[in-house]
């Protein structure tokens, strides 16, 4: 049995070209099988019996070896977290409904598989930076290994079957995580994002909701499922977002010449608020990380990491937290853990690079 | 009367939209229903549908499924989940299902995923007949294509491609 350590999704320790932008790539694949039922429909027993079907298929072949299917009922808490921290598993891995499971590669620390999640099966794979080609190489890798043992359900006219119709086609959908304050700053976000309308791709903030974005954080993923290949769809994600990187970073040196000491005071009073708050909500400390992001990305804070900073977001949303303190806080003893963890965590990463 | 949307076009469809528990009813002209489902579609990566279901399948009102309601009774045989149940949950039963409602289903296919066919990976079960006659779909949408762009020399080389499969096949259709 595979033992979850907790570098386990190391997609976020490496750095990696353009990761000044692109905070991570990543890439899903959804594959249901011919005569089961679909999660949503299906009882206890029948998705025990998809489980069992798939966890057999991956037993008896030599070429996925290496792979482990952990049931989710004996996922412990511990683990269920870190998987789902990682963005490798939903929350809804989190719920109490029987039947799911995951898969993990003992290799590849950035796959993972959720089985009778809302498909049949979920590939995912997850990297850091801008590496969409290679997400859709390991992804792709795997789902032909299981093809060739899994009966998927398919049709000539509308390509892989998916238990909601709006996935059905290639069933990929990729996607990457984008850091864009210059362009917030500058108001450029709303023209770029309307002249991408006509380009399959759609972009949603990251935090928050609507135009009340917390953060400066974009997920810009493709669109279409149907009529293009696997790899035109990310070709077309690929080009859309290394225009958005270019006008990202000109928009950064926009900033630094013309407003710098303006910039510099906001980075440094989100230090000074990070580092003293009594209370913060998980939206405002993004706003402060995100200021202090950019700031290692202009060299203005040059002793830090950003990959500390995005770790340090994760571990600040609320699922995680409570997980620290207890289920049933109030708000306030929640805000309270969070400011804490953020000053200890501040301190740490000043006193390593001191 | 005019679409609610732009005042311009006249009405092509009856929406009935719920934004944050409130029901907002809607006349929208076909550019501006198309831009709702483009925004529909827009959810995030792995979208679900069934806010949007409950509201075009909303009884009387919907263009989708003018005689729907006489055949929601309709069942898949393999799974025994039944129209009505996907009307109400976005969630198709299996993978039959596609083809146990396929009369209903592919209007609502083609509104969300525009005329495409399938042109991506084929699963590796797929039996020699059914590759060869996928591959011909591709070719003779590439043969299309260059045909447009005006780039003979590549459509003579599809052409050829899809002649050699022809005649090495039994595949002589269309
Ligand atoms: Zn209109
Ligand atoms: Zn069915």
């Amino acid at each position: 049995m595979i033992t979850l350590k907790s570098d386990f999704g190391n997609w976020i320790e490496s750095d990696s070209s353009d990761s000044d932008v692109v905070v991570s790539s990543r890439v899903r694949i959804a594959r249901n099988l011919e005569n089961f039922v679909f999660p949503y429909w299906a009882t206890e027993v029948q998705l025990s019996e998809v489980r069992n079907f798939i966890s057999k298929a991956i037993g008896r072949d030599q070429d996925l070896n290496g792979f482990t299917l952990i049931f989710s009922e004996e996922l412990v808490p511990q683990e269920k977290n870190i998987l789902v921290e990682k963005h490798l598993i939903s929350s809804s891995f989190d719920s109490d409904k029987k039947g799911l499971a995951v898969i993990l590669s003992e290799e590849n620390s950035n796959l993972c598989i959720m089985v009778n999640e809302e498909d049949h099966l979920r590939i995912q794979a997850f990297l850091s930076g801008f590496q969409l080609q290679k997400a859709l190489k390991i992804a792709d890798g795997i789902d032909s290994k299981l093809s060739s043992r899994l009966p998927y359900a398919f049709s000539t006219r509308w390509g892989y079957l998916t238990e909601c119709p709006t996935n059905i086609g290639t069933g990929m959908r990729a996607s990457v995580m984008m850091h864009l304050p210059g362009l917030v700053i500058n108001e450029e976000v709303e023209s770029l994002f309307s002249s991408l309308s006509s380009s399959s791709i759609t972009v949603r903030g990251l935090f928050g909701e609507g135009t009340n974005m917390a953060g400066n954080f974009y997920q810009v993923s493709s669109q279409v499922m149907l009529g293009k290949s696997e790899d035109e769809i990310v070709d077309n994600l690929q080009s859309v977002s290394k225009n958005i990187i270019e006008r990202e970073r000109a928009a950064r040196q926009i900033l630094m010449k013309e407003r710098k000491i303006g910039l510099l005071d906001e980075i440094s009073r989100s230090w000074g608020v990070l580092a003293h708050a009594k209370l913060i909500s998980f939206e405002e400390a993004i706003e402060y990380l995100s200021m202090i992001r950019l700031g290692i990305d202009l060299k203005i804070l040059p002793n830090l990491n950003r990959n500390q900073i995005a770790k340090l977001m994760m571990l600040i949303g609320t699922a995680h937290l409570r997980d620290f303190i207890g289920k049933d806080v109030d708000e306030d003893s929640e805000s309270i853990a969070r400011a804490n963890l953020i000053k200890r965590k501040l301190f740490e990463l000043r006193e390593g690079t001191i | 009367m005019f679409c609610d949307e732009c005042h311009i076009n006249k009405p092509y469809i009856y929406m009935v939209k719920v934004i944050n528990g409130r029901v907002l009813k809607t006349h929208l002209c076909e550019d501006c229903a198309k831009k709702f489902w483009d925004s529909l579609l827009s959810l995030d990566e792995f979208s679900k549908l069934p806010q949007f279901l409950s509201n075009a399948f909303d009884p009387g009102e919907s263009y989708l499924l003018e005689d729907f309601e006489e055949e929601s009774e309709m069942t898949c045989p393999t799974c025994s989940i039944k129209l009505s149940d996907f009307r109400k949950s976005g969630r198709l039963g299996c993978s039959d299902c596609y083809k146990s409602f396929e009369k209903k289903l592919s209007p609502l296919l083609k509104k969300i995923h525009g005329r495409g066919e399938h042109m991506g990976k084929i699963p590796s079960h797929l039996d020699e007949q059914t590759r060869l006659e996928l591959k011909l779909v591709r070719l003779r949408h590439d043969l299309k294509v260059c045909v447009k762009e005006e780039e003979y020399e590549r459509a003579a080389k599809v052409r050829d491609e899809i002649k050699d499969i022809e005649e090495h096949s039994s595949l002589r259709v269309g």
